[in-house]
C-alpha cells in the first residue's frame, strides 16, 4: 500500500530522517515508535506531503507521490489525523465531516446550500456514527472536548474512504476509557484501511500493531513484528538509554 | 438557518430588511440631494460586499480593491468614449473586465501571504492608478466623461432610475453573497480561512478556491464601478486611488466583516458619519478614527454585531 525507500529529510544541518525504508501492506497497522526527537512526526509530514523529502521516494498503491503536493496525496487516498487537534472550529461536527466528504466530489457549486446536500449529510452521519459521535452532530466543533475532537478527526478521515490512514499520536491526551474505545475503532478500521500509527503509548502500540518500525536519531534501527522488536537488543538499548518513560512499558511487554 | 423551508432571519437580517425598505421609500421625499447620496451608499455597499467575500470569508486582506472598482468605471467610460452607450454591453464589459483583471492580479498576489499579500495588492492597484493618470487616451488626470447607459427604456442618467437600479443590484449582491457563502464553494473557502493545513490534508487546493473568490469579488466590484461611472457621469483616476481601497476596508470593519449584512451597515454608517461630521469640520476623519476604534472595541463584528441574533462566532450565518 505504502512503500518508502531511502527517505531523507534535513533541516539545515540537522538530519531528521536519514535513509528510511518503510513498507505498509494493505490491512496492516504499522506503528512507528522511537524516543523523542527520533523523527517520527517529520516522517509522517514527509509522507503526507507537508514537508518535501530531500532524497528517496514514496509510492502510494504503486504510484510515485514523492513530489505531489499534500492535497493531491489526500485525493490519492491518504487520510490524516494530526498530532495536535485540527478541526474547523466554526462549523458543526456534521459540517466538518461533510466538508471532508465533499473533497472527493464537486466543490465548485455556488448557489445551493451545502447544508441541505442530503447525500453529503448522509455520508457524514454514517461516518460520525462509526466513531460514536452521532449525538454531537450539530455541536460546534470549536466547543467540543478533546476526546471528541480526536473522534471527529477520524470521522473526517474515514468519510473519504482512504486507503492509508496516517495517525500521529491518536490517543494523546485522551482518558483511559476513550482511548480503549479508540483502539477498538482503529482495529475495525484496519480491516479495510492500512494504518500508519505514530504513538508514544506502548500499550496501544503493542496491542494494535501488526508490525513496528523503530526510529532513533532519524534512522531506522529495527523493523518487525511486536515480539521481534521486543527481543531486539538495539531497541532495548535505545529505550533503556532514552530514560524511564518508555522503558518500563517496554519491559512490561517483554 | 432554514426552518421548515422558510428562511429564519437573524436580528441583523431583519434590521437590514427594514433599512432597505426605508431606502425604497426614500425618493418619495423628493430631495435630489438625498437620492444622490443614497445611490452613492448603495454603490459603496455593493463594492464592500465584494470585499467582504475576500476579507470576511476568505481571510484575504486585500488593500487594492479600488483596482476592480475603478476598472469597472473605466470600462464603461472607454466604451462611452467610443460611442457605445448600451447598458448590457457596458456593464458586461465592466464585470468581465474586472473579473479578468482580478484573475491576473489574484494569480500573482495569492502566491504570497500575510503582510506581503496586503502590500502586493496595494502595489498593483497603485500601478493602475498611476497608469490611468499617465495614459492620455484615458484622459490622464482629468479622466473620461461618461454618457450614462441605457437598458432599453431604463436610462441611468435619470437620478431616480439609477437610484432604484443601484438599490436592486445591492439587494442582488446581498442575496448572491449569502448564497455563495452557504454553498459548497463558500464553506470550502471559509474552511481554508479557518484551517488551511487541515483543508489541504482533506484534498483541497487552497489556491484554486482563493483565486476563484478573487475573480467573483472582482466581478462584483466591477459592477459597482460601472454604477459609479453612471452616477458621476465620469471616470477619473480618483476611483483607482488607494484611499478608495482604504475606505472600503473601513466600511467593512465598521459594518462587520464576515457578516452578510455588515457591508450594508458599514456603507450607511460611514456615509452618514461623513455627511454629518464634514458639515462641522473638514478634519472629520480626526473624529471618525477614534469612533471607529470604539465601535470595534464594543463589537468585534462591527455594527452588524450589535444586533442580537447575529451569531458572532458563527460567521457564515450572520445575515
Amino acid at each position: 500500500m505504502l512503500r518508502v525507500r531511502g527517505l531523507s529529510k534535513r533541516f539545515g544541518g540537522f538530519v531528521s530522517n536519514a535513509d528510511i525504508d518503510l513498507d505498509i501492506e494493505p490491512g496492516e497497522i504499522h506503528a512507528v515508535i522511537g524516543p523523542n526527537g527520533a523523527g517520527k512526526t517529520t516522517l509522517v509530514n514527509v509522507i503526507a506531503g507537508d514537508l518535501r523529502a530531500d532524497a528517496g521516494e514514496i509510492l502510494l498503491d504503486g504510484h510515485d507521490v514523492t513530489t505531489l503536493p499534500t492535497h493531491r496525496r489526500a485525493r490519492a487516498g491518504m487520510g490524516r489525523m494530526f498530532q495536535i487537534t485540527s478541526v474547523l472550529p466554526s462549523f458543526t461536527a456534521l459540517e466538518n465531516v461533510a466538508i471532508a466528504a465533499q473533497a472527493r466530489g464537486r466543490s465548485f457549486r455556488f448557489w445551493h446550500r451545502a447544508n441541505a446536500d442530503r447525500d453529503l449529510n448522509q455520508r457524514a452521519e454514517m461516518s460520525l456514527a462509526r466513531v460514536g459521535l452521532s449525538h454531537q452532530a450539530s455541536a460546534l466543533a470549536g466547543e467540543m472536548g478533546h476526546g471528541e475532537h480526536r473522534q471527529l478527526e477520524i470521522a473526517m478521515a474515514l468519510v473519504a474512504e482512504p486507503c492509508l490512514l496516517l495517525l500521529d499520536e491518536p490517543t494523546s491526551g485522551m482518558s483511559g476509557a476513550d482511548s480503549v474505545a479508540l483502539i477498538d475503532l482503529l482495529r475495525t478500521i484496519s480491516e479495510t484501511t492500512a494504518i500508519l500509527l505514530v504513538e508514544h503509548d506502548m500499550d496501544v502500540v503493542f496491542s494494535l500493531a501488526d508490525r513496528i518500525t523503530v526510529l532513533a536519531s532519524g534512522r531506522r534501527i529495527a523493523c518487525g513484528t511486536p515480539p521481534e522488536v521486543r527481543a531486539d537488543a538495539l531497541v532495548q538499548q535505545v529505550y533503556l538509554g532514552a530514560g524511564a518513560t518508555a522503558a518500563p512499558a517496554m519491559a512490561e511487554h517483554a | 438557518m432554514k426552518v421548515r423551508g422558510r428562511v429564519a432571519l437573524s436580528g441583523g437580517g431583519v434590521a437590514a430588511l427594514v433599512l432597505l425598505a426605508g431606502f425604497a421609500l426614500l425618493p418619495l421625499a423628493q430631495q435630489p440631494f438625498v437620492t444622490r447620496i443614497g445611490t452613492g451608499i448603495f454603490i459603496l455597499a455593493l463594492a464592500t460586499i465584494s470585499l467582504n467575500l475576500l476579507v470576511g470569508y476568505g481571510g484575504l486582506v486585500s488593500f487594492g480593491h479600488a483596482a476592480y472598482f475603478g476598472a469597472g468605471a473605466y470600462a464603461v467610460a472607454i466604451l462611452s468614449h467610443y460611442g457605445t452607450h448600451r447598458g448590457w454591453i457596458a456593464f458586461a464589459a465592466a464585470v468581465g473586465g474586472s473579473a479578468l483583471l482580478a484573475l491576473i492580479l489574484g494569480a500573482a498576489s495569492l502566491r504570497v501571504r500575510g503582510v506581503f499579500f496586503i502590500m502586493i495588492t496595494l502595489a498593483f492597484a497603485q500601478m493602475l492608478y498611476h497608469l490611468s493618470t499617465a495614459v492620455e487616451k484615458l484622459g490622464g488626470d482629468d479622466g473620461l466623461r461618461v454618457v450614462p447607459n441605457s437598458f432599453g427604456p431604463l436610462f441611468l442618467g435619470e437620478r431616480i432610475t439609477l437610484y432604484y437600479v443601484s438599490l436592486g443590484l445591492l439587494c442582488a449582491g446581498l442575496v448572491i453573497s449569502d448564497r455563495l457563502v452557504a454553498s459548497h464553494f463558500g464553506r470550502v473557502l471559509v474552511g481554508i480561512r479557518d484551517n488551511e493545513r487541515r483543508m489541504r490534508s482533506l484534498g483541497y487546493n487552497p489556491y484554486h478556491y482563493r483565486l476563484l473568490a478573487f475573480v467573483i469579488a472582482g466581478a462584483l466590484a466591477g459592477l459597482a464601478g460601472a454604477l459609479e461611472a453612471n452616477l458621476d457621469a465620469y471616470a477619473s483616476p480618483e476611483l483607482l486611488h488607494w484611499s478608495i481601497s482604504g475606505d472600503l476596508l473601513v466600511m467593512l470593519v465598521l459594518g462587520g466583516s464576515g457578516s452578510i449584512v455588515g457591508p450594508l451597515f458599514g456603507a450607511v454608517s460611514f456615509q452618514l458619519v461623513q455627511q454629518v461630521l464634514s458639515g462641522f469640520t473638514s478634519h472629520w476623519m480626526l473624529y471618525f478614527g477614534p469612533a471607529l476604534v470604539l465601535i470595534v472595541f464594543v463589537s468585534r463584528r462591527g455594527v452588524a454585531g450589535l444586533f442580537a441574533g447575529t451569531r458572532p462566532h458563527h460567521v457564515r450565518g450572520g445575515r
